[in-house]
């Protein structure tokens, strides 16, 4: 009806035009034009209005004042974005450890009744795409309790006071439905360490960190919330969050090992037709440092890569992983894929002598001594390149060492009896 | 060919939309065509956007359909149907199903040229002389003339075989394996790559649409 009603509209529009052109060109009718313009403005002014006027009643309205900015943006996650344990591969450890999360929500009680002291907060470190936040979505559908969601930028603002203001927020919303869970995604956006900063802007930040301090375990309790927060970067947060009875259970999820891989795989595979000549067990162990992330990504490519060759039906055949394999491994300016996660790992301090006697100074202060049998052609041209040692290297790279073995390896190391040690160019 | 100074007249912009208009409907029966065509062929993604209608505001493109025909290009676009191919039923490969839904765009302005020109045909032909006919009769020849003009040059630019255009599908479909990997690039490339080098051509003044031009008005030589 509205398209119809839009159609004669526009084809009434056009006689209108047509009519005046006629008219313009007859030359006799100047004074038509004042009312015309009129008309065509009063037409604009009116289109205008409406659509704004509808598009500020879509947005819902209300946000905008300034008791809305201090309300938290928080929302329960729903029901088709929770997962189950079962949906996830490869983290067996981490998903025992939030399993105690689970029945603590399913029961607190029980918890009380022995004198424990409750879960208060549960952190997830580890690279990105290993799955911390789908292992928080898993942890939502088991417990089957609510689960708001936030995500820790959202808690960062300019004016002060407001997202500290949002953090009592959620913790009051959550308060009321307790038992539940907070997820705050990403939480270094807020849990950096105090005093680290330039700049007056961080007094904002500041204080929604304290007000997170305080919520957690301050003297007004909240009982029955748990937070559960993901980070990769939790080696910047402020040391506060991570003492007991705040976020005091650290659970590590950690690049997948092949058993863990081949898990994984199996459960992106499951739902596309695979070819007979697929071996996921060769690919899980041909894919040594790629996150969950990738291998899901590493699948998707497969898949798009086989509807390209218009079979019916749908069959992922092996030169559709090789080629998706070599996709994903190009992808990033020129560095493998491998790479990518350890770069997320922090930067290494290394130094190394002329010759093959290796220092390597890992992040967390620890350093590893030894000769050099193996690295790959990018670290050695970095080393080679260097103005000045020690050489601050953040990409990753492989790094074989003996007596230790492998020190850092971001990528496939090759086996030792694949170690082809050449001195090629250190210093 | 873009051309700013008859915009700010009244009069510039009064001409402008006149040729505004057909170019809007036959945009909204292109954009239908391929929701359609997708629909038929068992995928409902685009019926799902609430793009299966021929409601010109569901598949209006700010800069295709409205600036740039405004500033002069005798062609334009609206925004994109979104076409998933792993949801075609009965039987139909996914290439092949991309290829007859891309082919429906241009497709659809060819059967509106058609009937533009049946349209010019029964109204007659008129040269702006307004007291040789009736003034319906006028309107509508113009209004068919232009629906035959707009039609058949959005058929041939669509059907051009650069990756974000109609046409490139075809090539999607039956591109040569070893080539595949350039094209690939060529298409990554894609969309606001080929506008951007059209309308810098355009204002350079090397005119790609000439041939368009030529090609129309040879058409309609023969016809009329």
């Amino acid at each position: 009806m509205k398209t119809v009603l839009l159609w004669l509209a526009l084809l009434a529009i056009f006689v209108a035009l047509y009519a005046r052109g006629q008219i313009a060109n007859d030359g006799d009718a100047p004074d038509i034009d004042p009312l015309f313009k009129g008309l065509f403005a009063l037409l604009a002014v009116l289109v205008a209005f409406v659509y704004f006027a509808r598009r500020q009643a879509a947005k819902g309205g209300g946000n905008a004042s300034i008791m809305g900015m201090r309300k938290s943006k928080a929302r329960d996650l729903a029901a088709p974005n929770r997962l189950r344990f079962t949906d996830i591969g490869g983290v067996p450890a981490a998903k025992e450890q939030l399993h105690d999360l689970v029945r603590y929500l399913m029961d607190p009680g029980a918890w009380a009744k022995i004198g424990a002291r409750p879960v208060r907060g549960v952190l997830l470190q580890g690279p990105p795409g290993c799955g911390k936040s789908m292992l928080a979505r898993a942890v939502a559908g088991e417990a089957g309790r609510p689960f708001l969601v936030v995500s820790g930028s959202e808690f960062v603002e300019l004016l002060i006071g407001v997202g500290a203001a949002r953090v009592r927020d959620t913790f009051e919303t959550a308060k009321k439905q307790a038992p539940s869970v907070i997820f705050i995604d990403e939480i270094d956006a807020l849990g950096r360490r105090r005093g680290s900063g330039i700049g007056l802007a961080n007094d904002e930040r500041e204080q929604t960190l304290n007000q997170l301090l305080v919520c957690m375990d301050g003297v007004e309790a909240y009982p029955g919330v748990v937070v559960l927060a993901a980070s990769n970067r939790a080696d910047v947060l402020d040391p506060a969050l991570m003492r007991p009875g705040r976020f005091d259970r650290v659970i590590d999820v950690a690049l997948p090992d092949e058993g863990q891989r081949l898990a994984i795989l199996k459960i992106h595979a499951a739902a596309k037709g695979l070819a007979a000549d697929v071996s996921l067990e060769a690919l899980a162990a041909r894919t040594d440092g790629l996150s969950g992330a990738d291998l899901e990504g590493l699948c998707n490519e497969a898949v798009t890569l086989a509807l390209r060759g218009n079979a019916q039906p749908l069959v992922v055949g092996a030169a559709h992983i090789e080629q998706a394999l070599a996709a994903i491994t190009a992808r990033g300016a020129g560095f493998d894929a491998f790479d990518r996660v350890a770069i997320e790992s922090g930067s290494q301090l290394v130094s190394a002598a002329p010759g093959v006697e290796v220092y390597v100074k890992m992040v967390d202060g620890s350093g590893v001594e030894g000769r050099l049998v193996w690295a790959d052609a990018r670290f050695l041209r970095i080393l080679a390149g260097a103005e000045q040692r020690p050489v601050i290297v953040n990409k990753a790279h492989v790094l074989l060492m003996e007596p230790r073995g492998a020190v850092l390896t971001g990528g496939p190391a090759p086996r030792p009896d694949q170690w082809n040690y050449q001195p090629r160019g250190l210093g | 060919m873009l051309d700013f100074d008859s915009l700010f007249s009244f009069d510039g912009l009064c001409t402008r939309l006149l040729a505004l208009i057909p170019l809007w409907l036959s945009l909204t029966v292109h954009e239908w065509a391929h929701a359609q065509s997708a629909r038929l062929l068992g995928d409902d993604t685009a019926e799902a956007l609430g793009r299966l209608t021929l409601n010109p505001i569901a598949h209006f493109d700010a800069l295709g359909t409205v600036v740039l025909p405004l500033l002069g290009l005798p062609i334009g676009w609206a925004k994109p149907v979104p076409v998933n191919p792993t949801r075609f039923r009965h039987g139909m490969p996914a290439a092949t199903g991309m290829v007859i839904t891309a082919l429906a765009g241009p497709a659809s302005n060819l059967v509106l040229a058609a009937i533009c020109l049946a349209g010019l045909a029964a109204s007659g032909h008129y040269d702006g002389d307004a007291t040789a006919g009736i003034v319906a009769r006028m309107v509508a020849s113009d209004f068919f003339r232009r629906g035959l003009t707009v039609n058949v040059a959005l058929a041939a630019f669509n059907l051009l075989p650069l990756p974000p255009l109609d046409g490139s599908r075809l090539i999607d479909r039956w591109c040569p394996e070893p080539l595949r990997p350039a094209w690939d690039r060529l298409t990554s490339l894609g969309g606001p790559g080929l506008i951007v080098v059209l309308v810098l051509l355009q204002v350079l003044g090397l005119a790609p649409f000439a041939w368009l031009h030529k090609l129309i008005a040879a058409l309609l030589a023969m016809v009329l």
